[in-house]
């Protein structure tokens, strides 16, 4: 398929970007930092290994993809290798379907490498793994799936360091979306309700994905709320992808 | 062309379509949660450890995540202002937000009102103004707050004596404060002292919700007042013809009270056995 | 005939500062390409030659107007599977090597044999031993060949190419009019703007001129440029001076080099006399050239034309 054929060559030019590496060894000095941590935690260790490691995870995700995602339309445009694929028979959402899936790609092959040294240090530390941190990981990744797709969508409109920092910038607000929703619960104002309001449910809720705090707590998590916030995920992705489509299908270059 | 006016129809409906969905995914996941936002949203709260351990995760934007939790806070407060009246996680968030920022004497402040008089629970007001006191010294409003509580709440009246002088030697209090802590020390008229001291709390804030609770308290203040009035009344008819009056009109018909005040809430008092008492009030102070 | 790419009523604006002024880019541009012939498209810098190719194969859609590849509208993708397009001072992925490149583009068309085809491809430009080489080391010459190159792997029926023959030396130039031609004679339609006039009548069966968006020439070259002769130039040597001056002032021109002189005349009847006159006085003919009028002659008047009436 062509959509394949612009994955393959989307993974293979971000993968060779020195970018990536340079973010991945920071992750994983970040990792491994927790072992450093042991005598200053006073006790509370595994909480925060736990804690650290799953929060380097994400954090180096969302970094990749707000950092190589924001450039990758861009990159293409500017250095007009775009012309050669768009002349050819290749339709406009499937080079945008083909770099998101790309990206995501290598947003998987990073989430695995450093998962692999998160494990790697709870063996050293001989900290007990359960089965739910591999579940906030795999919800870590479908909130990535949502920022790359918003990265992608910028970068089609923006130059890459505008680009990256309203991805940023919307990744960073929309943590804090319950707070939006919970003042709209409880203020008067008709007119601050419906914004509030208005942006909660325009604003993808990453804390949908957020059951880090319930995992290193070893709670139970609710198989329902996790099943519900996938789909919510792969809409929302859905629906950012179409926007940035119509947006390049309209562009002249 | 016609295919071009398609493609945006279907634009257009596709989006609309993906964010009504959206839409109705989110409510969905906030219906699988068994407790509401507000609950969760502090109970996050509680898995911070303590301040000290947010402080160095947060770095330069511990302000930052206090403005958050006192956000929080308030959101927390208000659902259940409006709602149940209770305050379980109240104290929590209180000593969270001023571990982060110990300075932030709003906190001390609300957090000691609400905990005292909403949520009931003085002992741990006071612990929390005293924390603050530690951190703030020179604060006024501090060993002003405690005294206040212990006038008005625990009826320790020397204790409030004691607060309300230390206050009032701090920079920037009341100059009322010595004349209070001379009134506390002499036991004078309670109700007439604290209906000052609401007074001019609710004239000095510029917090929206103090005001209200402000004003709450004087309404009840003013209840207590005409409960007794209309009580000393009952009693004079008891005396006077030996039995309790059918209604409170008969009190007023033979001329024991000048007129029938109404509860501060509007509504009216009744006499029940020979106990005269607000439907309204009662409902407010058990918070049913 | 088949007809190749046709165009109606183009139009294309573009707004600059603000959305206050108005530039047009092509203007009112009816164009034919037929099938199997090399057409070239030829115009002063800015005149809208790119903005046509890049209209052409969807780069950019026209505010007005539409176009027609092999008699389908261009707006589909599929026309673009007949198309083979080389961009202007074309940019690849430098992470790529020549081969992997060439896998990606086959992969976009969906090739069968996609081995074969690059292999072929490689030999076409002559860039097999450089298959293994990434793109970024590749020097300006072998970019183009490259770019020919992906531009040809789909074995199209029309090639469009955008200032080919750019920045190459006169052997890379000669390579690529080689491969134009070689794609004549199997019977492909070429499409190419240019601005080097000897390679346009080396190779060209038509050509359009587009001076200011707007296409003021176009049909077969020998027609365009008259049959008739601009002027005859004879070369003599041996003559005295004074038959020399005398001579001149039969001519149009004199130009008098070291033992030669170059008389310039009109027609052919002037340069009998002149032949006559140069036996009489012992002179002997060196060269006979009559001189049509060049496409670099026809060009430039028309651009001075165009610019009156602006």
């Amino acid at each position: 398929m062509k959509i394949l054929a612009i994955v393959e060559n989307t993974f293979k030019e971000a993968v060779r970007d020195r970018l990536l590496i340079v973010l991945l060894v920071i992750g994983f000095i970040a990792i491994a930092s927790a072992k450093i941590i042991k005598p200053l935690a006073l006790g509370e260790e595994t909480k925060i290994i736990k804690d650290l490691g799953l929060a380097t995870i994400t954090i180096t995700s969302v970094l990749v993809a707000i950092l190589v995602g924001g450039r990758l339309v861009y990159k293409e445009i500017e250095k007009r290798t775009i012309y050669i694929m768009l002349a050819k028979p290749v339709h406009r959402f499937q080079f945008i379907i083909g770099k998101y899936l790309g990206l995501l790609l290598v947003i998987f092959f990073t989430m695995t490498v450093m998962t692999g040294g998160f494990y790697l240090m709870l063996y050293i530390t001989s900290t007990p793994a359960t089965y739910s941190l591999l579940l906030a990981i795999v919800l870590s990744f479908f909130e990535l799936s949502i920022i790359t797709a918003i990265a992608l969508f910028f970068s089609t409109i923006a130059t890459p360091i505008t680009a990256s920092l309203f991805t940023f910038i919307i990744y960073f607000i929309s943590n804090f979306t319950r707070d939006l929703k919970a003042t709209a619960q409880i203020s008067p104002s008709v007119i601050v309700k419906g914004l509030c309001n208005f942006f909660y449910y325009l604003l993808p809720n990453l804390s949908n994905f957020n059951i880090r705090n319930l995992v290193v707590h070893n709670e139970i998590i609710n198989s329902t709320t996790i099943f519900l916030s996938i789909i919510y995920a792969v809409v929302y992705s859905a629906l950012i992808l179409c926007l940035a489509s119509i947006i390049f299908q309209k562009k002249d270059f | 062309m016609s295919l071009k006016r398609n493609n945006w129809i279907l634009s257009i409906a596709i989006l609309i379509l993906g964010w009504t969905t959206i839409f109705f995914l989110q409510n969905s996941i906030e219906k699988t949660y068994r407790r509401k936002l507000q609950e969760r949203l502090v109970e996050e709260m509680m898995y911070f450890p303590s301040g000290k351990f947010l402080k160095p995760v947060l770095m330069e934007y511990q302000d930052l995540g206090a403005d958050l939790v006192w956000l929080r806070s308030i959101q927390y407060y208000g659902y259940h202002l409006m709602t149940d009246r209770r305050y379980e996680w109240l104290g929590h968030i209180f000593e969270t937000l001023t571990r982060l920022d110990p300075f932030f004497i709003a906190a001390y402040h609300f957090g000691s009102i609400t905990l005292a008089w909403d949520a009931r629970q003085p002992t741990p007001a006071i612990k929390l103004l005293r924390t603050g006191t530690k951190d703030n010294p020179l604060s006024w409003q501090l060993p002003f707050d405690i005294g206040f509580i212990y006038y008005s709440l625990l009826n320790d009246f020397d204790a409030a004596g004691y607060y309300f002088l230390i206050a009032s030697k701090l920079p920037g209090a009341w100059n009322v404060l010595s004349r209070w802590s001379a009134f506390a020390f002499e036991r004078a008229g309670k109700n007439e002292i604290s209906r000052q001291i609401w007074t001019d709390i609710y004239n000095q804030t510029n917090n929206q919700a103090i005001k209200a609770l402000a004003e709450r308290n004087l309404a009840l203040i003013q209840a207590d007042e005409d409960i007794a009035v209309l009580q000393a009344a009952v009693k004079k008819y008891r005396t006077a013809f030996g039995k309790y009056p059918p209604n409170l009109y008969e009190l007023l018909k033979i001329g024991y009270v000048k007129y029938l005040p109404k509860d501060p809430w509007g509504g009216l008092y009744v006499l029940k056995d020979s106990i005269v008492f607000s439907p309204k009030a009662n409902r407010l102070r058990s918070g049913k | 005939m088949e007809v190749a790419v046709k165009t109606e009523n183009l139009y294309k604006y573009y707004y600059t500062g603000f959305f206050t002024r108005k530039i047009k880019a092509l203007e009112n541009l009816n164009l034919e390409v037929n099938a199997g012939e090399i057409f070239g498209f030829l115009g002063p810098n800015g005149a809208g030659k790119t903005t046509t190719l890049k209209i052409l194969v969807g780069l950019c859609k026209p505010n007005q107007g539409r176009v027609w590849i092999f008699d389908q509208l261009s707006t589909y993708v599929k026309t673009r599977e007949r198309i083979g397009f080389l961009p202007e001072a074309p940019y690849f992925y430098d992470h790529l090597t020549a081969e992997e490149f060439l896998s990606f583009c086959a992969q976009l068309h969906k090739l069968k044999n996609r081995k074969t085809a690059i292999d072929s491809i490689l030999n076409l430009v002559g860039l097999e031993p450089a298959r293994k080489k990434p793109l970024r080391f590749f020097s300006r010459g072998m970019l183009q060949r490259i770019g020919i190159g992906q531009a040809l792997i789909s074995d199209p029926e029309l090639i469009i190419l955008d200032e080919p023959m750019g920045g190459l030396d006169p052997i890379g130039r000669k390579e690529i009019r080689d491969v134009i031609i070689g794609l004549k004679e199997k019977g492909k339609t070429i499409f190419f703007s240019t601005h080097i006039l000897p390679d346009v009548e080396m190779l060209c069966d038509r050509v359009g001129i587009l001076i200011n968006g707007k296409l003021v020439t176009t049909g077969a070259l020998n027609k365009i440029l008259s049959e008739s002769v601009e002027n005859i130039e004879l070369t003599i040597k041996g003559l005295p001076p004074e038959a020399i001056v005398r001579l001149q002032r039969n001519t149009q021109k004199t130009f008098v080099a070291e033992d030669k002189v170059i008389f310039s005349v009109s027609n052919e009847e002037e340069a009998n006399f002149l032949l006559q006159k140069t036996q009489e006085l012992g002179g002997k003919l060196v060269s006979f050239i009559p001189r049509r009028k060049t496409l670099e002659d026809h060009f430039i008047r028309e651009v001075a034309k165009e610019s009156k009436t602006q």
